[in-house]
């Protein structure tokens, strides 16, 4: 019985070797798909499809400060926890998406409600999307154009961009935004690459605070030396932290190895 | 239950140690196949047949070696995003007039477009279409397997110009040289030298890495000549498209005999 | 002493008269009247007053506290202990409020007090 037994367990054991397989590539996302997050804490139980957000056109409007830091929104997909009833009262996308705040000449759309017509649920889904073929207000391709181009990820340096003043990301909204004092420049420093003869890294925190505050890194992404942190490897940022928090997902991808191991950087 | 000892036993065990041993591929293997050696203006040739049975088109015929004259490999499998197995890549004719995939150089202006008349020139189920044309790499430098042609000499002696990217240039080129010397897991077979540079010359840092290969220090797991030979590892692009893997000197330059 | 606990002050001693629409019995149109409220109604309309300035104080304290993220490298170990320390206190009082509110502010507190942590533990050791 035992000998059976054991027999029983090897055999799938030794079969999954001959099905085992490394060498699949996972469909890379389009340029416009890049970014895009899948929220569904509790839209099936609101009976809505859940929520298709796509980074590429709020960052081209705000800072990654404004939302990750200011508004509260966490920095992995469904552990902020945002309710509809949180969104009515200002808190999260309600912050913005009230049908008073205004960006530019628009008056940014009212999120969420709870008593809804069915002209109301065309509201409800521009962002309860997810699965469904919505025509999107802003097209990517056209809003995109003329902004400089980068291989991989959406297709566009946004750190280039900004540079130009092609955007200007907004990092401030009175009564959620802290008014405070300017941040002190600092200097690039460089990382030796675990891997001997690979290019060394040349960190600008520079080019990063344009963005972030230091909160939304330190500690939970970057918990520093004193923590024991002496290198970052890259099978560990590939698995989406430090670095891969946003460069797997939303900032340029890792994909592009030369933009960090360069010297100079770019 | 009482133990049971004696030739019936015996026989049980040694049936099961057998069914066992069958289905583990990689000690039951004692040669390696190799796959068929094919003319050579077949060679990296395939047919894309993946929406063949919905659309009812032919399927289309791909020739390598007439891309990989004009263009890097990094240029069709980064920077467009072809996948490294045929049928992979959800190509839709949708998108490629749209100007992605095939449609980033069919466009009419590179080469030509995606219209009526010129449908034949790709969808016409012809694993040779075009062989014709193959007389047109026959004054490049001469290899033993697979095309005939040695493609990184050709390179190297900038008797070919490939493009290296096609809309946006790369920040910097890959200055990552290292050769990696890999024990072989056969006592008597000599280590493979890999040379990181003579990759870089035509793909990208992510087309293998960590995909392909484990960026970890002696962490890709499984990575032996069975393997190879089904297509993994080495075996994505010299199966196939670069030089074979019937050309054992190529990567073990101290093999005594080529099998 | 803010406007706000004066105004709580003169509430609470009768000061103030609170408007209050009196109904007559007979027949009166109950145009509104200014008598002067009883006590317990003057006790709860000055815990009301309180409790939205202590809500508005958190706020402010919050904004205060954490206003200094950006040059918190330039901070002391005591102004950085002190932060941390108004930080503890400040999540009391978030605590008490209502869920939505509670959810966002204590992540930004929470935000907040690890970075001043974090700076706090880079900081070399005083000889």
């Amino acid at each position: 019985m035992k000998k059976w037994l054991a027999i029983g367990l090897l055999v799938p054991v030794f079969a999954s070797f001959a099905f085992a397989q490394t060498g699949t590539k996972k469909r890379r996302p389009l340029p416009y798909e890049y970014g895009g997050v899948v929220i569904k804490n509790f839209s099936s139980g609101a009976g809505l499809s859940p929520v298709q957000f796509d980074h590429w056109l709020h960052r081209a409007k705000y800072t990654c400060r404004l939302c990750h830091v200011d508004i509260g929104f966490a920095m992995k997909a469904n552990t902020t926890g945002i309710k509809a009833a949180d969104n009515m009262k200002g808190y999260y996308c309600g912050t913005c998406h009230n049908g008073k705040m205004a960006h530019g000449d628009r008056k940014i759309f009212e999120a969420c409600a709870t008593k809804y017509t069915r002209e109301d649920l065309k509201r409800c889904s521009r962002c309860h999307s997810k699965g469904e073929n919505i025509k999107r207000d802003y097209d990517f391709a056209t809003f995109t154009e003329r902004f400089p181009k980068e291989r991989f990820g959406n297709g566009v340096d946004w750190e280039k961009a900004e540079e130009r003043g092609l955007l200007k990301p907004v990092d401030f909204i009175e009564g959620v935004s802290i008014k405070r004092p300017a941040l002190a420049v600092q200097k690039d420093f460089t990382l030796t690459a675990k891997v001997e003869t690979m290019p060394e890294i040349i960190f600008s925190h520079k080019k990063h605070t344009v963005w972030n505050g230091c909160e939304l890194c330190h500690p939970e992404i970057f918990a520093g030396i004193k923590k024991g942190m002496t290198k970052y490897s890259m099978v560990e940022i590939f698995e989406g932290k430090y670095c891969g928090a946003c460069h797997i997902t939303v900032a340029f991808p890792t994909t592009d190895c030369q933009r960090c191991h360069s010297k100079p950087v770019r | 239950m009482p133990q049971q000892t004696g030739p019936i036993a015996l026989r049980r065990i040694a049936g099961a140690a057998i069914t066992l041993l069958l289905l583990c591929p990689a000690v039951a293997r004692g040669n390696f196949p190799l796959p068929p050696e094919l003319p050579p203006e077949l060679y990296g040739n395939l047919l894309i047949s993946r929406t063949m049975r919905k659309s009812h088109v032919m399927p289309a015929a791909f020739s390598h070696w007439r891309y990989r004259q004009k263009y890097t490999c990094r240029v069709c499998h980064s920077e467009l995003g072809f996948a490294f197995r045929a049928n992979a890549t959800e190509i839709t004719e949708a998108e490629n007039k749209a100007g992605k995939y095939c449609g980033a150089c069919h466009d009419g202006r590179t080469a030509f477009g995606i219209e009526e008349a010129q449908c034949e020139k790709c969808h016409n189920g012809e694993l040779g279409y075009g062989k014709e044309k193959f007389s047109e790499i026959l004054g490049l430098p001469v290899s033993n397997a697979g095309n005939r042609v040695d493609w990184t000499k050709a390179l190297e002696e900038k008797r070919i110009a490939p493009a290296t990217f096609l809309a946006v240039k790369p920040s910097t080129d890959i200055s990552y040289d290292k050769t990696l010397t890999l024990n072989a897991e056969w006592v008597f077979v000599p280590p493979a030298i890999f040379p990181h540079k003579k990759h870089t010359a035509w793909l990208e840092c992510s087309n293998c890495h960590p995909e392909i290969f484990n960026i970890r220090k002696k962490g890709t797991k499984h990575f032996e000549m069975a393997r190879i030979l089904k297509g993994e590892f080495c075996g994505v692009c010299h199966l196939t498209v670069a030089f074979p893997i019937s050309e054992c000197k190529r990567c073990h330059p101290a093999m005594k005999r080529s099998q | 002493m803010s406007l706000r606990n004066i105004a709580w002050f003169l509430v609470l001693l009768g000061f103030v008269p609170l408007p209050v629409f009196v109904s007559r019995g007979n027949g009166d149109t109950g145009a509104p009247r200014f008598p002067v409220a009883s006590f317990q109604a003057r006790i709860q309309a000055a815990l009301e007053v309180h409790r939205a300035c202590a809500q508005e104080g958190w706020r402010e304290e919050f904004d205060n506290v954490c206003a200094d993220t950006d040059i918190a490298m330039t901070l002391s170990k005591n102004e950085l202990s002190e932060r941390i320390g108004r930080c503890d206190r400040l999540k009391a009082r978030i605590e008490a409020e209502e869920e939505s509110t509670r959810k966002v502010y204590l992540r930004r507190l929470q935000m907040c007090q690890d970075f001043y942590l974090f700076m706090l533990q880079s900081k070399p050791p005083d000889r």
